[in-house]
């Protein structure tokens, strides 16, 4: 029974760590460590000093993709 | 652990958790401003009904009923417009790409007009016939426009000046690109993919300055939320432009890291 909680225990602590780390800044690119195949990390184009990653890109182009432009309607048609 | 620990346990991790993703809160604002619209409509609804009762039969009960439902639309209304503010509030908080002095002014117009939105409130629950939803539905109309146009302006600028920042990163990144491309003497597609990326960045650049334009004309009087809109249409075609340009880049990408053999 006690193994039963404690496997419980490890999924749920699992899920708040998820929880957790949604709520990095969008335009945060720092990968998410464990999330590639460790034999093929995110390659990171040369030279060094002028480093772009995949993370990079996807990371900005979620933030644009995420921005909203909602309009706004007056009362004329409701009052 | 006890037979009682576990649901304690859990409840404690969801609530945590509830904590952690505290940060989507604008994201459930604009979800409660939608439902307020929502409201709306169906107030809307209600009270064209109420009119059409009593234009059936001018009962005292129905005149009583029209001007209840009237009453309960314009505090739709009310609500629907201090949703907006509160959500464009916690945008503009949670936004690190927005300057401080425009956040400031944004929760300076936003607590006032949330405050003129109570004096309106107390004002419609004032309103005991049908001359005097009349005379009160002719001043919501107007105030709507006042309580939202600030508001509605700097945030469009808040929304110009996000795009701007997402354009001058992605001509970053399309420069990083550029340099590494001719480091490694990369082929001619690959420099192609760049000067698409190059090109929908500046004409993300014009529409967002046009987007720039029609906010500043967000004001009263004049047609604040068209220009709104328009300024909107623009800042839509922007974001168009940089995810096509961040596609390229993408390409490009792969393309260097390919023939790098990275």
């Amino acid at each position: 029974m006690n193994k039963t909680y404690l496997i419980a225990a490890l999924i749920l602590t699992g899920l708040l760590a998820a929880g957790c780390t949604s709520q990095q800044p969008a335009g945060s690119a720092t990968p998410t460590p464990g999330a590639s195949v460790a034999a093929t990390p995110t390659p990171t184009v040369v030279p060094a000093g002028a480093a772009v990653s995949q993370g990079d890109l996807d990371a900005l182009r979620q933030d644009i993709e995420s921005r909203q432009y909602d309009d706004l309607q007056d009362l004329s048609n409701s009052s | 652990m006890t037979r009682m620990g576990v649901p304690v346990f859990v409840a404690a991790l969801l609530l945590l958790q509830v904590v952690c993703v505290g940060a989507l809160s604008a994201a459930d604002a604009r979800l409660a401003w939608l439902d307020a619209k929502g409201y709306t409509v169906q107030a809307t609804i209600t009270h064209e009904d109420a009119k059409l009762q009593r234009a059936a039969n001018n009962t005292p009960e129905n005149r009583q009923a029209v001007v209840d439902t009237g009453k309960a639309l314009q505090n739709a209304a009310l609500d629907e417009a201090g949703a907006w503010l509160n959500w464009k509030k916690l945008e503009a908080q949670e936004d690190p790409l927005v300057p401080d002095d425009l956040k400031q002014r944004i929760y300076a117009d936003v607590d006032s007009n949330l405050d003129k939105v109570t004096e309106l409130r107390t004002e419609v629950a004032g309103v005991t016939n049908e001359f005097e939803l009349g005379v009160m539905s002719l001043k919501m109309i107007g105030k709507y426009f006042e309580l939202l146009a600030d508001v509605a302006r700097n945030v469009g600028l808040m929304w110009a000046n996000v795009g701007s920042a997402h354009a001058d990163r992605v001509a970053e990144f399309e420069a990083k690109l550029r340099t590494t491309a001719q480091s490694v003497n990369a082929s001619q597609d690959v420099m192609d993919k760049l000067d698409a990326a190059a090109s929908e960045v500046e004409t993300a650049r014009t529409n967002i300055a046009n987007a720039e334009a029609a906010y500043e004309l967000v004001r009263i009087p004049g047609t604040p939320f068209l220009k709104f809109s328009e300024g909107n249409s623009y800042l839509r075609a922007a974001q168009a432009n940089l995810l096509s340009a961040v596609a390229s880049l993408n390409q490009a990408y792969v393309a260097i890291t390919t023939q790098a053999g990275v």
